[in-house]
């Protein structure tokens, strides 16, 4: 029983995840989606970790197991709660979703032009510069741009990395 | 540890498996052949401990208790999603991320809303999304209308649903 626990863990923790991220933006306990992410992720964590441990306990290891465990568990989580976080960001920032949506509220069906009027380049990038201004990935210097935190640009030389590695090739 | 071990074996076995396949040939359709890929390398090796585990002489080295193998597998499940929501942004250029990449390039000196915009046009952000429609089955073009399908109804009313739990407002 406590074994089938400790191999559940991760997915209660996911779940724990899911309702602490919904429950902080919906109640405004932090600021904007980003931080009420990384709220849901820890909470999540932290049933991971308890309930791995509880479930240890229960049934005890030898240490290197017991580690080894607790390190699977976590990374497992981890993994699905940047699935979680990517599903969330995709209906952010997608923009496949967003052409459907205006499609939607279109009635159905749209020109090209009427697509474009409604949603193209320039708001998008003013959307997405907005958003790493205010994240502070970006800082504004006599209106000009330049890399302010490093977070965004790492994960941008990764998928560079990823994409030279995987596809061999570096733009789409 | 052994189901450590085995975890990261299977993980590391499907992503060499992946990496030569893609080598000799990149397929058409590149998520499904992973989730094929992935799911192939998963079942090989739960038949594998399965068979091997309880009569070799080692048998503590190779898990083949029901909840060893179902925390390998949804380690395996965990990482092969995680994977391929990452693998969508070595497809397809995410414009956050070469506004970044842009930006860093230009070091010192910066970038102007302007000279992004210059690169950043609907030609490169929005045309080729609404391509990807249209390939995918989402969409159909009917000389010069785009009008959405059932299929992708469904896709952005998954999107459209969890934002409304959120309550956010349209993203993109």
């Amino acid at each position: 029983m406590s074994e089938w626990a400790l191999v559940m863990a991760p997915v209660a923790a996911l779940a724990a995840d899911v309702v602490c991220q919904i429950a902080c933006l919906r109640l405004g306990y932090v600021g904007g989606l980003l931080r009420s992410l990384f709220a849901g992720f820890g909470a999540g964590a932290l049933v991971v970790l308890l309930l791995t441990l509880g479930a240890l306990r229960l049934d005890p290891a030898p240490a290197a197991d017991a580690a080894a465990r607790v390190f699977l568990n976590l990374l497992t989580y981890a993994a699905l709660s940047y699935c979680y976080f990517h599903f969330v960001n995709l209906g952010e920032t997608a923009r496949r979703v967003r052409l459907l949506r205006e499609l939607i509220e279109a009635g159905g069906s749209l020109t090209e032009r009427d697509i474009l009027c409604r949603y193209n380049a320039r708001d998008m990038l003013h959307a997405r510069l907005n958003r790493l201004l205010c994240n502070r990935q970006v800082v504004e210097r006599s209106g000009r741009y330049v890399v302010g935190r490093p977070t965004v640009l790492v994960m941008s030389r990764a998928v560079l990395f990823m994409k030279r590695l995987v596809l061999r090739r570096e733009r789409e | 540890m052994p189901v450590l071990i085995w975890s990261i074996l299977l993980a590391a076995a499907t992503f060499g498996a992946h990496l030569a396949w893609w080598r000799v040939r990149i397929p058409r359709r590149q998520t499904r052949a992973l989730l094929l890929l992935s799911f192939g390398c998963l079942a090989a090796g739960l038949v594998f401990l399965k068979a091997v585990g309880p009569s070799s002489s080692c048998s503590v080295w190779f898990p083949s208790s029901p909840a060893a193998l179902f925390q390998i597998a949804l380690f395996h499940v965990a990482m092969t999603l995680a994977y391929i929501t990452t693998y969508s942004a070595l497809e397809v250029d995410s414009p956050s991320l070469v506004i970044v990449l842009r930006v860093a390039q230009a070091g010192a000196q910066g970038v102007s809303r302007e000279e992004l915009l210059a690169e950043l046009d609907d030609d490169a952000l929005v045309r080729p999304r609404l391509r990807d429609l249209i390939r995918d089955g989402m969409a159909v073009l009917d000389e010069t209308r785009y009008t959405i399908t059932p299929k992708g109804r469904r896709f952005a009313a998954v999107f459209i649903l969890y934002r409304r739990v959120l309550g956010l407002g349209k993203g993109g």
